[in-house]
């Protein structure tokens, strides 16, 4: 009989005989889930294989009854020992074999394909040795909490996962994406447990969204000039972009004391002029304008779609009083914000 | 040969050690397992204390004290963020653990529960839609009057506003300055959101305030 097989119906029959100490042998589930089982294993001994087991109605008919067992009333405690069936080895208290307990990771490491194995396999084939070392499935488990195999196994996808981000993230530049995935390696290298797995897990994601959400809006509002300049240079001057030029024109410093000097001495937003936004410049664009570098682009966009359009304009003032943004409760300079999202002052969460 | 008793003990010893390394967030499981450490000793053999289980619900509490930690620490990350109505779903949990009798009605009134819940995904939605709402009333005091940039930025104002309405059918502008979730992604300072809450009130003509 295959080996799968025999160990998930070991477990079945292990279980029948368990209920049946508690339920007594008459319960009309237990004896339907008898009846079942002895036929599945029939079916097994006659060469049916695991896919086939599982996908025999009777299979999922007695998984049914199993979780319909555990919440059937128990008998009363005295009567309880006068029906112990004499085929139930655990009316001793005696364990049932260490391979019943490990049923379901042969049956999860079976049903691995090659490039999940090939990550997780290591993980199952320690707890298979665990398996070769028990007596019993008590001496199994006992040995599974003291080794730290199921840890490392939760541990090592989320670690691995925020290494290939933080690689993979080189490209987009992201101060947010870098922060959050250089603490996740760091917290997840040093966490010992489960629970401060999840724990951490959880946390750093809810304050990561909020710094990425954070990082999207300040890109997009210390883009405005720029963006209105490049309007004019993709689609040609026309009331509505050149109203919205000379609108933020005169916005920009009175709200937050910004001026386009302002804006390309940013240290947040030349990260994204240099690195994302000039780079994908046509080159078709780049040819026509003349231009080879991000201060070119900017330098052209600046003499002849931004100042031909604000000549009748005061030359506005930068204001650092007003050029400050609030991040975590309180308020920073603006060009603060790389440094800020570089190293974020997060709210210190501690259980 | 193992001595069975003597492995059970180690056993529920060995976890007990692991999870005190973090016993604040493992404060039920620890209780559990130091409730079946005693009642072993007061068992005194196996099939005593495989007795005592069988006549105790065959370990749902431990079931019950691993979900309750869970949902106890996120709880509680969700408060320390203010994120009311996530912190209120998984106090709703915790009380649906506590009801449950047995390992089945465990897993089905959870089951249940996850299908009837919004709270978490309505908090989310609104969260999800404040930048936007606030990003919109940034352009709207640039664009040009009656230009189709204006127009843009009205539809994106109203779409999210109907999105964070349906959400968070209290918010309004005070919400959005004091509620933590809604405020911590905002990048103005109060002063600048100042300037922004007089075109809120233009586009919402007073309704929403």
């Amino acid at each position: 009989m295959d080996a799968t097989v025999k160990q998930i119906l070991d477990g079945f029959r292990f279980s029948v005989n368990n209920y049946t100490s508690s339920l007594g042998p008459e319960n009309v589930k237990l004896v339907r889930t008898k009846e079942l089982v002895e036929s599945l294993q029939q079916k097994a001994e006659d060469g049916a294989d695991m896919m086939a087991i599982s996908m025999d109605p009777e299979f999922s008919e007695v998984a049914t009854l199993m979780g319909e067992l555990a919440s059937e009333p128990s008998l009363p405690p005295d009567e309880q020992s006068h029906t112990d069936t004499a085929g139930d080895s655990t009316r001793d208290g005696t364990a049932p074999p260490a391979s019943i307990a490990a049923a379901g990771y042969h049956l999860a490491y079976d049903s691995m394909d090659s490039a999940t194995r090939e990550k997780q396999g290591r993980y199952y084939e320690r707890i298979f040795e665990i398996e070769d070392l028990a007596e019993n499935a008590l001496h199994f488990n006992t040995l599974l909490v003291e080794d730290d195999v199921l840890f490392k196994m939760a541990r090592e996808p989320l670690l691995e996962t925020a290494k290939q981000t933080l690689k993979q993230a080189e490209e987009i530049h992201s101060p947010t994406v870098d922060f959050q995935q250089q603490l996740a390696v760091k917290t997840y290298s040093e966490v010992k447990t489960a629970a401060e797995l999840e724990f951490q897990g959880t946390l750093m994601a809810e304050l990561s969204n909020v710094e990425h959400e954070w990082d999207a809006l300040f890109i997009e509002v210390m883009g405005l000039l720029p963006a209105c300049a490049q309007s004019i240079e993709a689609f040609g001057p026309d009331d509505d972009n050149v109203a919205k030029l000379r609108n933020s024109h005169r916005f920009m410093p009175e709200f937050m004391g910004i001026t386009w000097d302002d804006v390309f001495a940013d240290p947040r937003y030349l990260l994204f002029w240099n690195k994302i936004f000039w780079p994908k410049v046509p080159q078709e664009k780049r040819d026509r304008y003349g231009v080879n570098s991000a201060e070119g682009w900017r330098d052209v966009l600046k003499e002849q779609f931004y100042d031909p359009y604000i000549k009748d304009e005061p030359v506005p003032e930068p204001d650092p009083t007003k050029a400050r943004v609030n991040f975590w409760k309180k308020e920073y300079p603006v060009h603060e914000a790389l440094d800020l999202l570089n190293s974020p002052p997060r709210p210190f969460i501690e259980r | 040969m193992v001595d069975t008793f003597e492995i059970q003990k180690r056993y529920f010893t060995s976890q007990l050690e692991q999870l005190r390394t973090e016993p604040a967030l493992n404060r039920a499981r620890i209780e559990d397992c130091e409730y079946y450490l005693q009642m072993l000793e007061e068992a005194g053999s196996p099939a005593e204390f495989k007795k005592k289980i069988q006549q105790t619900g065959n370990m749902v509490s431990t079931a019950k004290a691993e979900v309750h930690d869970r949902y106890d620490n996120r709880a509680f990350i969700y408060d320390s963020l203010g994120q009311v109505r996530k912190a209120e779903e998984d106090r709703q949990r915790l009380g649906i653990i506590e009801s449950a009798e047995n390992h089945s009605e465990l897993s089905m009134k959870l089951e249940d529960f996850e299908k009837s819940t919004e709270l978490a995904y309505n908090e989310n939605k609104a969260i999800n839609s404040v930048n936007s709402i606030i990003n919109a009333l940034f352009h709207l005091n640039t664009d040009g009057t009656g230009s189709k940039d204006e127009d843009r930025s009205l539809i994106k104002f109203q779409t999210y506003w109907k999105l964070i309405k349906e959400a968070d059918p209290d918010v309004s502008w005070e919400k959005i300055m004091t509620y933590r979730p809604y405020r911590d992604r905002i990048i103005f300072t109060d002063e600048q959101m100042a300037t922004l809450e007089k075109k809120f009130r233009e586009v919402c003509d007073g309704r929403d305030s």
